[in-house]
Formats: structure tokens, sequence, C-alpha cells
């Protein structure tokens, strides 16, 4: 697994791009992928040791990546860090994610977040 | 389906026939046992007068018959005479026979020469004169042998009557009275009855089935527009509710993808406004700020216009997981703190004596808290917001956030609550925007947690809302 790797799966570009600046700030390589269809097969093969997920995406939803992240043992133990618009999105799956955000998000409040993340992984 | 026309032809119809028979066959029956009775007297006024004049003549001759044989009976000359006498009184009458016994039941004389002789001492007639009681039955002969011959198809009234002489029976008359044109007579009238209930009984049903059928069709004409009416209904219900359902769908869509569009805006001006992207002037800081609050206020709107549309359809499902108390200050400061300063008003925040986690909904939590806060804020040209968290009593935990504002009048205290309430500040400031939902909100997601709120306040003395939270997340329901 590669921790200093992370993956941004959203559609938005303006919004991935200001999440991987924040990444970028913090020493991590980042990937941006917009398509949902190929996160899995990208993720199985560079092993990112964190993701932020976006739920609302064409053609694949978050939530079914997000349960076969974790159905997956290899895969299983990648940060996942979910910022969604709609609270009702995660509805039984909040325990399949680390984190869960609320659409907007502030600076401060990801910064935070990602800073909790990555401690864990470390330790 | 009940149709009174049909019905009522049907079941009066029926009636009418009833009736029309049962009078028909009450009138024969009527008639007949009138002329039965007048029969009887008829012929027991008959026998009397044979018993007035021939009877003495041949009184001795009947009493001794009983010594005769049949034969010798017959030919005796009395026997002649008696006939004689007999045509004679029977002339121009409609008797068609007449028989004499004599107490021992012996047909002593009988305008049929063949039944003299006969014994009918055991006759029921015969003994119900013997004893005084005349006997009369009213029967229809098919043939029948009269004096003048054999009578065919004729009703005949026969009696058996007592012969009294002074008061004492001596005999047994029977006489045989053709009533048959009376029978006819009274057929004939029973038809006339018929015919005239029938024509009566006719016209009514004419007149009452042109009054049910206008009825009918009145009942026909009121069911028809009830059922326009309802379909009418019917379709507007259905109109009204695709027009709510759909209302509520754009607003779901619009402030769902509100969101992202506006969490680049405020991501960029936060990460601007931290020199992320080189320094800035006191100018770009302060148009920053401007597009900080206002972004929120953005939000706000759209949140809060998506809250009541759920709340309202009853859609509103509360998240249920384990949050940092301190968190909801940090995200509550970095949003709402650029509008207090702008205002210059202090913002204090504390979260002293909670637990390190809390359970329940955490944005929905930050979003009570922003509400109360930016109330507080629109409300205060100056001093002090302060936002405590704390434990309340052994089971609960509170927010609380009180202003140094104008303050809420007491009678105002309930009402606030209530949706698209503005509270009219008596503050000339044009700043009080706001669409007025946000405590309504507030007290309906406080209560869908099983909480409650309140508020503490005078005018001009400041505002303090409080919203009291069970510990243990939104399923505590009847715990504590």
């Amino acid at each position: 697994m590669n921790h200093n790797l992370a993956f941004i799966i959203e559609d938005d570009s303006d919004l991935a791009a200001i999440f991987a600046f924040i990444l970028t700030e913090k020493g991590l390589e980042t990937e941006i992928i917009s398509d949902g269809r190929m996160a899995i097969e990208k993720i199985e093969s560079r092993l990112p040791g964190l993701i932020m997920l976006d739920i609302h995406l064409p053609h694949v939803s978050g939530a079914s990546i997000l349960t076969q992240i974790r159905a997956q043992p290899r895969l299983a133990s990648i940060k996942v860090l979910v910022v969604t618009a709609d609270p009702t999105s995660m509805n039984g799956i909040e325990e399949l994610a680390d984190l869960t955000l609320l659409k907007p998000v502030s600076y401060t409040q990801i910064n935070d977040l990602i800073d909790r993340l990555i401690q864990k992984t470390a330790s | 389906m009940f149709r009174l026309i049909r019905y009522f032809s049907i079941t009066s119809l029926a009636a009418f026939v009833i009736v029309t028979i049962i009078l028909g066959v009450f009138y024969r029956q009527l008639a007949i046992n009138d002329l039965i009775v007048l029969g009887e007297n008829n012929n027991v006024a008959l026998t009397q007068t044979f018993a007035n004049s021939l009877w003495p003549d041949f009184e001795q001759f009947v009493m001794n018959a009983s010594d005769l044989s049949p034969e010798q009976l017959a030919e005796s000359p009395e026997i002649d005479q008696l006939r004689m006498d007999v045509l004679t009184q029977m002339n121009g009458l409609s008797i068609v026979k007449i028989k004499v016994y004599n107490l021992d039941g012996l047909t002593v004389f009988s305008t049929d020469p063949t039944q003299i002789g006969q014994d009918k001492s055991t006759n029921a007639g015969f003994l119900s004169a013997r004893s005084g009681q005349v006997a009369t039955e009213l029967t229809h002969r098919d043939s029948f042998s009269a004096f003048e011959g054999i009578i065919e198809n004729r009703d005949v009234i026969s009696s058996y009557v007592p012969i009294l002489s002074k008061g004492i029976i001596k005999g047994v008359f029977e006489v045989y009275d053709d009533v048959t044109p009376l029978l006819l007579l009274i057929q004939e009238t029973q038809r006339n009855v018929i015919i005239g209930v029938t024509l009566m009984l006719g016209i009514l049903y004419a007149v009452l089935f042109f009054i049910v059928r206008h009825g009918d069709r009145i009942i026909q004409q009121q069911r028809r527009e009830r059922e326009r009416v309802e379909e009418a209904l019917r379709l507007a219900r259905d109109e009204a509710l695709a027009a709510l359902h759909f209302k509520q769908q754009i607003l779901a869509n619009v402030s769902h993808d509100a969101r992202t569009p506006i969490t680049v805006i405020t991501l960029y001006t936060e990460m601007l406004q931290n020199h992320l992207y080189g320094p800035v002037n006191d100018k770009q800081r302060n148009a920053l700020d401007s597009i900080h609050v206002s972004t929120r206020q953005l939000l706000f709107f759209f949140t809060t216009l998506l809250d009541e549309a759920q709340l309202n359809a009853g859609k509103v499902v509360l998240r249920d997981t384990e949050f940092v108390p301190s968190d909801l200050l940090k995200n509550l400061e970095a949003s709402i703190k650029p509008m207090a300063d702008k205002k210059a008003l202090a913002l204090n925040t504390s979260a002293a004596g909670l637990p390190d986690t809390l359970r329940g909904d955490p944005d929905r939590l930050e979003q009570i808290l922003l509400n109360l806060v930016y109330n507080a804020i629109k409300f205060t040209d100056s001093g002090t917001i302060n936002v405590k968290l704390y434990l309340s009593d052994e089971h609960h935990w509170a927010l609380s956030v009180s202003d140094t504002g104008i303050g809420i009048a007491p009678e105002m205290h309930e009402r606030i609550f209530e949706a698209f309430w503005q509270v009219d500040g008596s503050t000339t400031r044009s700043s009080a925007t706001g669409v007025g939902l946000g405590l309504s909100i507030i007290k309906q997601l406080a209560e869908l947690m099983n909480g409650k709120v309140s508020v503490q306040s005078e005018l001009g003395q400041g505002s303090t809302f409080i919203v009291t939270l069970p510990l243990s997340g939104k399923n505590v329901s009847d715990e504590s």
C-alpha cells in the first residue's frame, strides 16, 4: 500500500482540484478520478493509502464503490473520507467510511480531518 | 344499482293485482253468504206456509207412514193429493224439489217419486232439522231431478227445515231452491267490481308512476352530478399531490446540486483568506470576507428551504453516529466567525464538562448551532455571543447560544418558533433579512432528536436559546 498516494474520486473538476491542492500541501501524491467506472480498477492497481470519495457520481454510485473497496481484503484498510452533498446517501453504510463530511465543508475542517486520518495511518 | 322506478313498478303492480284479486274474491264470498242466508229464510218461510196450509190435512198420514211399505206409500192416494197440493203451492216459484220426512227419517213424500220410502234417519241435515236447527247448503248440481224432469247445471240452495205445528216439531221439510240466476248475477257483479277496481287502481298506478319516474330522474341526475364532482375532486387532489411532489423533487435537486459549487466557492475563499495563494491586502481581505459571508447566507437559504420541505414531507432521517463536540464548535467558528467579525461582535465557544464523544447527527446539530448564532448576530448590534455545550443533567446535554442583542418579549416566546414568523424587530436596521424559518426548523429537528428547545429573554436584555438533548442519541425515546 502506497501511503503517500491519495485518490480523489470526484466528478466536479473544480472541487477535485481544491482537494488535490490540500492534499499536495501535506506532501501527498494525488490522482483525480472523475469517472467512477474506472475507480476500482485503478485502486487495485495503485493501492492508495487515502481516498476522498464523492457519493453522487455519474454512471456509478460512490456507495457501491465504497462497498466494493471494503469487500476486498487487499483494499479493506485504505482510509476513506466520504464527502457528500446528501446526508441520506450514506444510510446503512456509515461504518464503511472512516469519516463522512457533508458539503459544503470548510477548509479548516478538511485539513484537520485529513491530518487525523493520516496520523492514524502512520500509527 | 338501485332504481327507484323499477322497484316501484314491480312492487306496486304486484300489490295492486293482489288487492284487486282479494277484493273480487272477498265480494263474491260476502255476496254468496248473503244469498245463502236469504235463501234459507225463503225456505223457512215456505216451510211455514206449508205447515200452516197443507200440513194439518196430511199430518196423520205422515205420522203413521212408517207403518206402510215404500210401495204402499208410493201408491197411496194421500200422496197423489199431496203432490197436487204441493205443485199448486209451488207454482211460479223457483223451488225445484220438495221432500217431506216424518220424525223417523222416512221419506214420506218427494216430488221425485222414486225417492219415496228412502231412509234419511242418519242424514246430518235431517237430524239437525229434527232437533230444531235449520240446515242449509248451496251446491252445484250437474244434473238434478226436479219435478218437471231432469235439469242440468244448476246452483241450488237446499234446506232441511223442521215442520212446526203449534210450536211442536212434527216432521222435516226439505226444500230445494234454484238460485242459478242469482249466482250468475253475483258473478256478473263480481266481474264489474274487479273491472272497476282495476280501472281505479290503474289510474292511481299511472299517476304514481309518473311521480316516481320524475323523482327517479332527479335522483339519477343528482347521482351523476355527485360523481362528476367527486371525479373533479379526485383529479384536483391528484394534481395537487403531483405538484407538491414535483416541488419537493425540485427543492431536493436544487439544494443538492447547489452544494458542490458552493463548496468550491467557500473553499477557495478560505484558502485565499489563509494566504495559500499569496499575501492578501486589506481591501482583498474585506472582499473575501464579504464573499464568505454571502456564500454562507446562500447555503443557509438552500438548506433551510430543503429542510422545511423535507420536514413537511416527514422525510428527514437523522444520522446516528459518534462525533467530537469540540469539532462542532470548530466548524461553527470557521463558518460564522467572519460574519460576527464584520459586526465587531465577540464570539466565544466552550465545550467544558462534556465526554470526548457524543452520539447524534453532527450535521444537523451544526445546522442548529449555525441557525442560532446567525440569529444572534442578526439581532445583536454590539457585545458578545456565547456558545456553550455542556451537561445539563445525568441523562442530557445541552447547547446554548446567548447574545447581548435586542431581546424578545415574553409574550413572543412561544410564537417565534412558528414557521415564517419574523420577529418584527424594533430595530431600524434593514439587515433583518432571513427566511424566518430558522427557529421552526430548529424546534422540529430538536423534537426529532427527542430533545427540546427553549428561550430565555426580555426586551433589551439579550436572549439565550437552549437546546437540550438526550445523551444516548436519537433512539432514547422513553428513557430517563
